[in-house]
C-alpha cells in the first residue's frame, strides 16, 4: 500500500512524507503535490530508509 | 545489492515545501471555510491608508517581488471578513509568477485578523490560519485526483492528511 502523509503547520507550510512507493512512481506521486503546494526547501532521505539503505548494503 | 542511488526505490521520502500560493481557486475555498469572502476582481483592498515606513524587512521583501508601497491596497482580488470597516487581505500577483497575500494586522485590522491568525499567534500578526487551510485545500485535492483516499486529523495544532491508495 502506498501511504503519503502530508503534515500542514500552523502557517501553512508543508512536510511531505511518502512511505512504501516503488520506484519512479514516487517521485511522480508527490512531485505534482509538492509543485503544487510551493517551492521545496529541504528533500531528505528518512532514517527509516538510511536504516534500509545501509542494511541492504551490507548483505 | 545497494540502491542507494535510486532514492525512490521502496524507501520513504520527505520533502519539506514553503508554501506559495498559485491556485486561486484553492485560495477561495479556504477563505469560505474561514467565513470569509473570496472577492473575485476587486482590484483595492480596506487597511490603514497610508504607508508608515515601518517594517523594513517586509517592506524590502515585498520590494524584492515587485511589489512598492506606493502600491499598497491594490490588488487583483480581495479576501473580506464582509464586515463594514474590517481591513481585507489584498490578492497580489508578484513578478515570479505566483501571488502575494497583502494585510494590515494593525489594531487586529477592526477584525480581520482573528478570523485568520493561527492560534498560538497571540499578537494576530499572521494569516496562518488562512495559510493553512489553503494548503489544506491543495493538498487534498491534488491527491484524490491522484486516486488517494484522503482522511484528516488535527495534531498539537498541525493538519495531517493521510492518503493511502
Amino acid at each position: 500500500m502506498q501511504t503519503i502523509e502530508v503534515t500542514i503547520g500552523e502557517n501553512g507550510e508543508t512536510e511531505v512524507a511518502v512511505k512504501g512507493v516503488a520506484g519512479a512512481d514516487c517521485k511522480k506521486a508527490t512531485a505534482d503535490l509538492e509543485a503544487a503546494l510551493g517551492k521545496v526547501t529541504a528533500d531528505k532521505e528518512t532514517a527509516e530508509m538510511r536504516l534500509q539503505a545501509k542494511q541492504v548494503a551490507r548483505r | 545489492m545497494y540502491f542507494g542511488k535510486s532514492r525512490c526505490f521502496t524507501m520513504s521520502h520527505i520533502a519539506t515545501v514553503e508554501l506559495e500560493i498559485k491556485d486561486l481557486k484553492a485560495l477561495a475555498k479556504a477563505a469560505e471555510a474561514l467565513g470569509l469572502q473570496f472577492r473575485e476582481g476587486q482590484q483595492s483592498f480596506k487597511w490603514y491608508g497610508r504607508f508608515m515606513g515601518d517594517y523594513q524587512v517586509q517592506t524590502q521583501q515585498l520590494r524584492d517581488l515587485g511589489i512598492d508601497p506606493s502600491k499598497y491596497g491594490q490588488c487583483e482580488h480581495a479576501i473580506s471578513t464582509g464586515k463594514p470597516h474590517a481591513y481585507e487581505i489584498g490578492v497580489v500577483k508578484n513578478n515570479k509568477g505566483t501571488y502575494t497575500l497583502l494585510w494590515d494586522f494593525w489594531a487586529g485590522g477592526n477584525g480581520l485578523m482573528e478570523k485568520v491568525a493561527a492560534e498560538s499567534d497571540k499578537q494576530k500578526i499572521g494569516i496562518g490560519k488562512l495559510c493553512q487551510e489553503y494548503s489544506k485545500q491543495v493538498a487534498t485535492e491534488r491527491l484524490r485526483r491522484q486516486g488517494y483516499r484522503v482522511t484528516e486529523r488535527v495534531v498539537d495544532g498541525k493538519v495531517k492528511l493521510i492518503a493511502t491508495k
